[in-house]
This record gives structure tokens, C-alpha cells and sequence, in this order.
């Protein structure tokens, strides 16, 4: 099929012109937009096995109630390799989600790569509150060439960030800054400025090791390469408690889900700004009978301006994705939280929320 | 019917693992994927999404794929097929604001900076490529888009090579009927 051999359009010449118009056309409509990076978010998901909304079997299940203290543990020592990419800080990271960054009437691009980050949040699961990782992608300064140390670093750097942090009290790495990054194909290595906070629990503080580790690890998009520590006051012990030197990975499968909160709203992100009319909301959620509910507010508000309910693809313990759609919103800032029907008496739980702007 | 090997594929598919076949062909067709996914279903975010979620079902699939080699066309065939979905579902949705009230439409109408931009250039063109039914538009995409041979197109569209060929003529004579008597003063006023 070559230029001016289609059968019936007569003069060869204006077919030909018609041809080359349509050609450029469609490439000029094409460089209208310049695609944001999402190599890390691709990378994590296909890393973690992290279910996309067609996906059949999940293969990241989660089993409940798993005991924390098998959380975290000591991982066989790999070689060491001489390191390659040591990364200082330097650079910002933005807070605009370039998943949701979907301009497709402007050009304006997301000019570094997707990162992805975990961050605590507290959950009410069943009247008790608890803490537990979500994640959230985050456009960086680093383009896609970037080095992998570079990528962690930014993606650490927004994770121990008070913005990270909307609660009151202090967050485990308050205080804390991350002062550099080595990323090797079988270790990770965080230098800290400091050991971490010496009060709250054990388990309050392994989540802290444990938003250090998945950042990491999903930021490198290496698989699961062990984490370990420098703390550059030469202290010895994370938070007091657990030992620098030691290598820490994520948990285990099964027991994932005394770590990670049972909702994650990956759609919109955490402080993007998305287009006023149809906001598309997208996610992965662990709930009973993959039943969710979910509640938009205007800002603070406490009365929703909008809500409903969805399904998820499967229900738990299996991490499934969901999506819906919330029609006509205006322009301002919100809250959207999504939770899932309580069995005991039908009230929102497991909530999970997210801010973002409608402009 | 049978494609012949991808040639802008990068480096040798054939060896690579999973992890580093999805980081080549990212680098080498991410930017191009998403943009053909945005001429088809118009929406950058969701062209984004459908070109995410085929790299991750190729890697995926990566140690069962028949033929690494056509990894590429693979990757095209899902982003076609992402986006026919999207347009379906999209149909659906403005049947149901048809139905339901006015508030949708006018939250998805298009940005003033969207019109302004459709008020230069291309912008007739575009609009009766619109208009032409799902088969004709994609296949005049492929071609005209991405400049792929008539097989490629029929691997990607799961069609006979002659359907393409039938579909891109009927899809050309209708774009010439639309633009009006006069095509050269159409077309090149456009561009």
C-alpha cells in the first residue's frame, strides 16, 4: 500500500495530497502531547506483581493478621559489590502525579520520571486505628535516563518529607533526612543523618524501616534487592532498636498485610491537579467481597459532594484492582477517601484518602 | 498470515530478560505507543494507561511469547485493542448522559485552549478522520501514523492484509468526500 495505488479515487496526484496532508496532520495531533514517564510505575508493578485492572489471577495476595515481628527480618548476606553510584542529595521532587497528568489539551509536560513512593497513613480497620504503608507515584527531577541511585534518592527524600506525613505527632523519620543513596544490583544502601526517633512501638518504628525499604526497592526497580543502612552520626541502631547494618527486604506475600493499608488509590495522586469534569479514580484494594465505598469532599468538609460505591475485581485477601469514574466535578481542591463496608455494621472502613486539585 | 520480524525492535529481544526487554522497548517506543494510543482515543491520561498496562502483560508474558521478535507488534495489537475498548465504553458513557442530563457533557466539552488550538491547522483533516468508522480510522493511523506495511497493519488489527486494503482506500475516499470538491484547496490550506 504505497501512496496513490488505492483503487477508486481517481486523479493520482490529489490522492497523493490527501495522503501527505493526512500524514502530517496526524503526526502534528501526535506532538501535541509530550508523554509523561512512568517507567518506574511500570517497573514496580511488573517488579511486585502489582495486578492491573485486566489482569486475571492475583498473584499478590494478602493474608491477614500475620505477626508483625516477622515483618522485617535479616536477609542472607549477598556479595558486596564496590559501589557504583553513590548519590548525594540535590535534587527536588514535585508533587504532581504524572498519572494523572493526562493534558490532552495542552502540551505542557511532567518533566521527570514517575516515582513511586510508600508512605504511612492511619487506618481504622473494624474501630482500631493502626498505621500502614500506601503508595503514591510522584513526578521527580530525574528524567528516565536517570541513575538508579539518583531515583531513589528523590523517591526516599519525598517519603521521609513531613508532606508525607498529615497527622499529628511525630512521624518515625522526623528529624531524619536521607543523605545519600548506593544502588547496587544486590544491595541498596541508605545513608541517614541519624538513627530515627527513639519513642512509639516496635511496630510503629519497623514502619518506618519498612516505607524506607519499599520506596527502595520499587524506586531501583531492581526486584527485591535487600536494604541496609549508614547512619552518618556513626550510631549503630535504627530508632534505637534495630541494628544498621542489618539487610531488610519487604514481607513476604503472606504476610503483607500487617504492612500495607488495604486500600491504595493510586488515581488520582497525592496532590495532583487534574482537569475539571470526569475524575477517574483507580486503585488496588483488599476488602470483603471486593465491595468498596467511597466519599468526595471539598476540602475539609465533612459532608461529601459526592459518593457511591464499587467493586473491586476479586475480594481479599487478594490485592485487586478497582476503578470508577466521579462525573462532572468543578473546579477546586478535595478529598477522596475509599474505604470498604465494615461486616459488622455497614459503616466505611479501612479508609484511605488522597488530596488533589481540580482546576 | 505471517509478519515478518520487527526491524526497529531494539537490541536482541531474543536474549533478554523480562525486566530489560520492557526497559528497551520502553525507551525505544514508549513516546510513540502513547501517541498512537492518543490519536485514537484522545485522552493522554488514558493513552498513558493502555500503553502501561501492555508493557506490564508483556513482561507478563514475556518466558510463553511465541516469538520475541514481535514483541513490538504485540505491544501495537494491545494498544489497539485497549483503545477500541476505551472508545466502547466511552460510547456507552455518552448514551448514558444522553439519557441522564446535561452535566457531563458540558464537564468533558473541550477547553477553550483545546478549541483554540483546533481553530489552526489540521483541524478539518482531523475532524473528518473522526468521523469515519473505528476499522477505517485505525487503519489509516497505522498507515499514516506510524507508516507500517499492510501486514504489520494486519497483524496489529488481527485482519486479512486485503481488509486493510479495502479499509484505507474506502477510508481515504471518504476523507476526500468530506474535505470537499476541492481537495487541493482542503488539504494544503491545513497544513
Amino acid at each position: 500500500m504505497k501512496p496513490g495505488n488505492a483503487d477508486g479515487l481517481g486523479d493520482l496526484r490529489d490522492l497523493r495530497d490527501l495522503e501527505e496532508a493526512l500524514a502530517q496532520a496526524l503526526h502534528a495531533d501526535a506532538e501535541r502531547i509530550t508523554p509523561s514517564d512512568r517507567l518506574a510505575a511500570i517497573q514496580a508493578a511488573t517488579t511486585y506483581e502489582i495486578p492491573t485492572r485486566r489482569r486475571g489471577p492475583r498473584l499478590f495476595t494478602l493474608v491477614a493478621a500475620a505477626a508483625a515481628a516477622a515483618v522485617i527480618g535479616s536477609v542472607a548476606a549477598g556479595q558486596w559489590l564496590a559501589p557504583h553510584d553513590r548519590t548525594r542529595p540535590g535534587g527536588t521532587v514535585s508533587l504532581s502525579s504524572p498519572a494523572t497528568t493526562g493534558l490532552s489539551q495542552s502540551p505542557t509536560a511532567v518533566a521527570g520520571a514517575a516515582l513511586p513512593v510508600y508512605f504511612p497513613v492511619q487506618v481504622t480497620i473494624d474501630g482500631t486505628q493502626v498505621w500502614r504503608l500506601t503508595r503514591t507515584f510522584v513526578s521527580g527531577s530525574a528524567d528516565a535516563g536517570a541513575s538508579g541511585s539518583r531515583r531513589v534518592l528523590e523517591a526516599l527524600q519525598w517519603s521521609a518529607s513531613d508532606r508525607a506525613w498529615p497527622y499529628p505527632g511525630a512521624a518515625p523519620l522526623e528529624g531524619t533526612a536521607v543523605a545519600g543513596v548506593d544502588v547496587t544490583p544486590q544491595l541498596i544502601t541508605i545513608v541517614l543523618t541519624n538513627g530515627g526517633a527513639q519513642d512509639g512501638t516496635d511496630d510503629y518504628r519497623r514502619l518506618g524501616i519498612q516505607q524506607l525499604v519499599w520506596t527502595a526497592q520499587a524506586a531501583a526497580g531492581l526486584g527485591r534487592v535487600p536494604v541496609t543502612f549508614q547512619l552518618e552520626t556513626g550510631a549503630g541502631l535504627l530508632f534505637g532498636r534495630f541494628p544498621a547494618s542489618d539487610r531488610y527486604d519487604r514481607p513476604d506475600t503472606a504476610d503483607a498485610a500487617a504492612v500495607i493499608a488495604p486500600i491504595w488509590i493510586d488515581q488520582p495522586g497525592t496532590e495532583a491537579t487534574v482537569r475539571a469534569g470526569v475524575v477517574h479514580v483507580k486503585g488496588l484494594a483488599a476488602a470483603p467481597e471486593g465491595t468498596l465505598v467511597w466519599s468526595l469532599h471539598r476540602g475539609d468538609g465533612a459532608a461529601p459532594v459526592a459518593q457511591g460505591s464499587t467493586q473491586a475485581e476479586a475480594g481479599a485477601p487478594a490485592q485487586a484492582p478497582y476503578a470508577f469514574d466521579i462525573p462532572a466535578v468543578p473546579g477546586g481542591r478535595y478529598r477522596l477517601e475509599v474505604g470498604y463496608p465494615s461486616p459488622k455494621d455497614g459503616s466505611a472502613t479501612g479508609v484511605t484518602q488522597v488530596w488533589f486539585t481540580v482546576s | 498470515m505471517t509478519i515478518s520480524a520487527v526491524a526497529d525492535s531494539p537490541g536482541d529481544l531474543r536474549r533478554m530478560s523480562a525486566d530489560a526487554a520492557i526497559a528497551s522497548l520502553y525507551a525505544a517506543h514508549w513516546s510513540g505507543l502513547v501517541r498512537l494510543a492518543w490519536l485514537l482515543v484522545r485522552d493522554q491520561g488514558v493513552a498513558e494507561d493502555i500503553v502501561a498496562d501492555a508493557l506490564i502483560a508483556l513482561h507478563r508474558r514475556w518466558d510463553h511469547l511465541a516469538d520475541r521478535d514481535l514483541a513490538l507488534a504485540y505491544l501495537r495489537r494491545s494498544v489497539v485493542n485497549a483503545a477500541r475498548s476505551v472508545l466502547r465504553h466511552r460510547t456507552v458513557e455518552r448514551t448514558y448522559v444522553a439519557q441522564h442530563g446535561r452535566a457531563i457533557t458540558e464537564a468533558t466539552a473541550p477547553s477553550a485552549e483545546h478549541e483554540a488550538l483546533d481553530e489552526v491547522g489540521n483541524a478539518g483533516m482531523l475532524a473528518a478522520l473522526d468521523r469515519l468508522p473505528r476499522r477505517q480510522r485505525e487503519v489509516l493511523v497505522l498507515r499514516y501514523y506510524l507508516d507500517l506495511s499492510e501486514a504489520q497493519i494486519a497483524h496489529a488489527l488481527e485482519i486479512a492484509p486485503g481488509s486493510v486494503k479495502a479499509h484505507a482506500s474506502r477510508g481515504l475516499t471518504a476523507l476526500r468526500a468530506q474535505l470537499g470538491a476541492d481537495p487541493d484547496r482542503t488539504t494544503r490550506e491545513d497544513r
